[in-house]
C-alpha cells in the first residue's frame, strides 16, 4: 500500500516535450490525446512578456469527480491512491469528462490510430504508407507497446474512455512512470507520500509548492514547486 | 387487456399516414444511428471539450415533461379538481412516453450502448447517473401501471382497483425526484460554473412544470380537434394557469442567476451567459437561438398573462407553443453546452449538432409519439366507447 504523487520542479523543467512524446509511446496514446499535456501562459506584451509553460498529467486525485461520477466503477481508487480505469466496464457516458475539472480524460470517439491504416504514402509510388506496412508485417505498426497491455487495454477502443495510469505497468515492475524516467532535466520526481523518507515528502517540505485547481477540493497528488 | 390493445390496431386513414409517417422518421433516425454505431461518436459534433451535446439536452429537456405528469395527477388526486380526471391518464401516458425518450437519448449517446446493462451490474451508489437510472425506471413503471389500470377501470365502468392509489400517491414525489436527480447530474459539478448552481434543481422543475403541460394542452386541443373526446374547457383552462404560473417562475429562476452573475461579475459565472446572449471570443453560435428562445418566452408571457389570450384557444395554443419551444431551446441545447463553455483550461471550443445526429434525435421524438399516439388511440377510444 503507497500514496504514490509526484512532483515537478518548475526550475528544472525546460519545457522540452519529452515526457509528452514518450507518454504516447508507451501508452499507445491515440493522435488528438495527451495524457501527459501542458499548460501555456503568456503575459505581457513584448517587450515585456513572459511565456510560462506547465507540464500537466492527471491528478490522481484523492478526492476523484471523475470517480464519484462514474455510474459502472469503471473509473475507480486503487490501493496505491492511483485513479485508474477499467476499459471492460467502461459503457462510455463520458460523465467522468464532464465531472473532471483538469481536462485529462480523453474519449475514443472513432477507432483510434487513423494513421495506422492510412493508405496514403507521403509520395505516392515511392514511400510505403502505413497500409501497406501493415499488410507486409501483419502487425499493427508502427508504434505499439505491449508493455503496455499488462494492466490495461493496449490501445483503448472505440467507444470509451482513457486517461493517464502514472504508467501503473511499470510501478508494479518496481520502475518509474516513463514520464519521469524519459525527462532530461530531472524535473519529474515520482514517489510515495506515505513514506516519509521520500524524495517527494523531501521537496514537498523544501520548497513551497501548489497544486492545480485546490479551491475545488479535489486533493490533487501532482504537485508543482518552484514556480517562476 | 388484449382487448384494450386491439383499439391500437383500428383507426382513420389519418392514423394511419400519421403512424407511417413517424416509421419513416424513425427508419431514417435508425439508418444514421447505424451508422453512429459502426463510426461511433465522431459523426456526431461532440468533442473532448462538449462531450454531452443534443442527445443529453434532450434527455434532460424530456425528463421534465415527464416529471410534469404530476401536475395533472396531483391536482386530481390530491385537491380533487375534477376537470383532471378527463385528462389524467393523457398526462400519465405523456410520462411514459417521455420516459422512453430519455432512456433512447441515453442510449444513443453512449460509447458502448451493449454494456448498458453495467449500470446494474456495477452499481454505483455514488454516482448520480446510476440514481437517475434507479428514477427514470421506477417512474416509468408506476405511470405504466397507473394509467393502464385506471384506463382499463374505466372502460368497464367499475372504480380502479384499491392498489391504483398507493401507486399514485407514491408516483407524485417519485416525479419530483426524477428531475432533481436529473438537476444534481449538473449541480453537483467542481469547476462547472454554469451548473454549479443550487437553483438548478429548482429551475429545472419550472421549466418542466411549464413545458410539460404546455405540451399536454396542445395535446388535448389535437386530441379533441382529430376524435370524438373532448378533454374538456376547464380542464385546459385549468392546465392553462399552472403553464402561466410555472412560466413567470422558470423567467424568474433565470434573472436570479442573471443578477447573481452580471452583479457580481466571478468571471466563471458570466462566461457562459457571455457566450450564450452575446458571444466570448468571437463565438457564438447559440447567440441567435437564445435570444430567439428570450424573443419566444416574452411572447408565451404577454399571451398568458392577459387574460382573453389566456382564454381564447387559438390564442392559448400560440402561448403554449412559444413555452414549449422556447423552454427546448434553453434547457434542450443552451444549458447543456453553455456548462462546457469555457473549457477546463479557459478556452472556448463550440459544439454545433451534425445532421446525422439532429436525424437520430429526430427518430428518437418519432419513438416517443408512436408510443404516444398509440397510447393516447387506446386511451381516447375507450373514453368514446364509454361516451364521456
Amino acid at each position: 500500500m503507497a500514496n504514490y504523487a509526484m512532483v515537478i520542479d518548475l526550475h528544472k523543467c525546460v519545457g522540452c516535450g519529452a515526457c509528452g512524446i514518450t507518454c504516447k509511446n508507451e501508452n499507445n496514446v491515440p493522435e488528438g490525446f495527451f495524457w501527459a499535456n501542458f499548460l501555456h501562459k503568456t503575459t505581457g506584451k513584448f517587450p515585456n512578456v513572459r511565456y510560462e509553460i506547465l507540464p500537466t498529467l492527471c491528478n490522481h486525485c484523492e478526492n476523484a469527480p471523475c470517480v464519484k461520477a462514474c455510474p459502472t466503477q469503471a473509473m475507480y481508487k486503487d490501493e496505491n491512491g492511483l485513479t485508474l480505469h477499467d476499459p471492460d466496464k467502461c459503457i462510455g457516458c463520458k460523465r467522468c469528462i464532464v465531472a473532471d475539472p483538469y481536462g485529462v480524460i480523453y474519449f475514443n470517439k472513432e477507432k483510434p490510430h487513423r494513421f495506422w491504416r492510412d493508405g496514403t504514402s507521403a509520395i505516392e509510388g515511392i514511400t510505403t504508407n502505413a497500409q501497406e506496412v501493415t499488410a507486409k508485417t501483419g502487425t499493427e505498426v508502427p508504434y505499439y507497446n505491449p508493455d503496455r497491455e499488462k494492466t490495461y487495454a493496449g490501445i483503448r477502443p472505440k467507444g470509451i474512455v482513457e486517461k493517464c495510469t502514472l504508467c501503473d505497468h511499470r510501478i508494479r515492475d518496481g520502475e518509474k512512470p516513463y514520464c519521469v524516467e524519459s525527462c532530461p532535466a530531472g524535473a519529474r520526481v515520482f514517489g510515495d507520500l506515505d513514506d516519509p523518507g521520500s524524495e517527494v515528502n523531501r521537496l514537498l517540505s523544501k520548497y513551497d509548492h501548489f497544486q492545480l485547481k485546490p479551491e475545488l477540493g479535489t486533493k490533487p497528488k501532482v504537485f508543482y514547486t518552484r514556480e517562476f | 387487456m388484449l382487448t384494450m390493445l386491439e383499439k391500437a390496431f383500428t383507426g382513420s386513414r389519418r392514423y394511419w399516414a400519421w403512424l407511417l409517417l413517424l416509421l419513416i422518421l424513425t427508419g431514417a433516425g435508425l439508418i444514421c444511428y447505424l451508422w453512429q454505431l459502426d463510426r461511433g461518436l465522431s459523426i456526431t459534433g461532440l468533442s473532448r471539450d462538449v462531450s454531452w451535446g443534443l442527445y443529453i439536452g434532450q434527455f434532460t429537456f424530456l425528463v421534465g415533461v415527464a416529471a410534469s405528469a404530476v401536475m395533472v395527477v396531483l391536482p386530481y388526486y390530491l385537491h380533487n379538481i375534477k376537470e383532471f380526471g378527463r385528462i389524467a391518464i393523457f398526462g400519465e401516458f405523456l410520462a411514459v412516453a417521455a420516459v422512453v425518450m430519455c432512456v433512447l437519448f441515453i442510449l444513443v449517446d453512449l460509447g458502448k450502448p451493449s454494456r448498458l446493462l453495467n449500470i446494474v451490474l456495477y452499481p454505483s451508489p455514488n454516482s448520480l447517473m446510476f440514481w437517475d437510472m434507479v428514477a427514470l425506471s421506477g417512474y416509468l413503471l408506476l405511470n405504466l401501471v397507473i394509467g393502464w389500470n385506471v384506463l382499463e377501470s374505466e372502460r368497464n365502468a367499475v372504480p380502479p382497483p384499491r392498489w391504483v392509489r398507493p401507486l399514485v400517491y407514491i408516483s407524485i414525489p417519485w416525479a419530483i425526484s426524477i428531475h432533481t436527480v436529473t438537476a444534481f447530474l449538473y449541480a453537483g459539478l467542481p469547476d462547472k460554473h454554469y451548473w454549479f448552481t443550487a437553483i438548478t434543481a429548482a429551475r429545472f422543475l419550472a421549466s418542466a412544470f411549464a413545458s410539460g403541460p404546455a405540451l399536454l394542452i396542445l395535446l388535448c386541443l389535437l386530441v379533441r380537434r382529430f376524435t370524438r373526446f373532448d378533454p374538456g374547457r376547464g380542464a385546459l383552462q385549468k392546465l392553462a394557469t399552472i403553464v402561466t404560473y410555472a412560466m413567470i417562475v422558470n423567467v424568474l429562476f433565470l434573472g436570479f442567476e442573471l443578477f447573481t452573475a452580471l452583479y457580481s461579475r466571478v468571471p466563471g459565472h458570466v462566461h457562459s451567459f457571455e457566450y450564450l446572449f452575446l458571444g466570448l471570443e468571437g463565438h457564438g453560435r447559440l447567440v441567435p437561438l437564445m435570444w430567439t428562445f428570450v424573443a419566444l418566452a416574452v411572447v408565451a408571457l404577454v399571451l398568458l398573462l392577459n387574460p382573453r389570450t389566456r382564454a381564447g384557444e387559438t390564442t392559448l395554443a400560440a402561448a403554449c407553443l412559444a413555452v414549449f419551444l422556447s423552454i427546448w431551446i434553453e434547457k434542450g441545447l443552451g444549458f447543456v453546452v453553455a456548462g462546457f463553455i469555457p473549457n477546463a483550461f479557459g478556452h472556448v471550443s463550440e459544439y454545433w449538432p451534425t445532421l446525422p445526429e439532429a436525424l437520430i434525435s429526430l427518430g428518437v421524438w418519432s419513438i416517443g409519439f408512436l408510443i404516444l399516439t398509440v397510447f393516447y388511440k387506446i386511451a381516447v377510444t375507450v373514453k368514446e366507447e364509454v361516451g364521456q
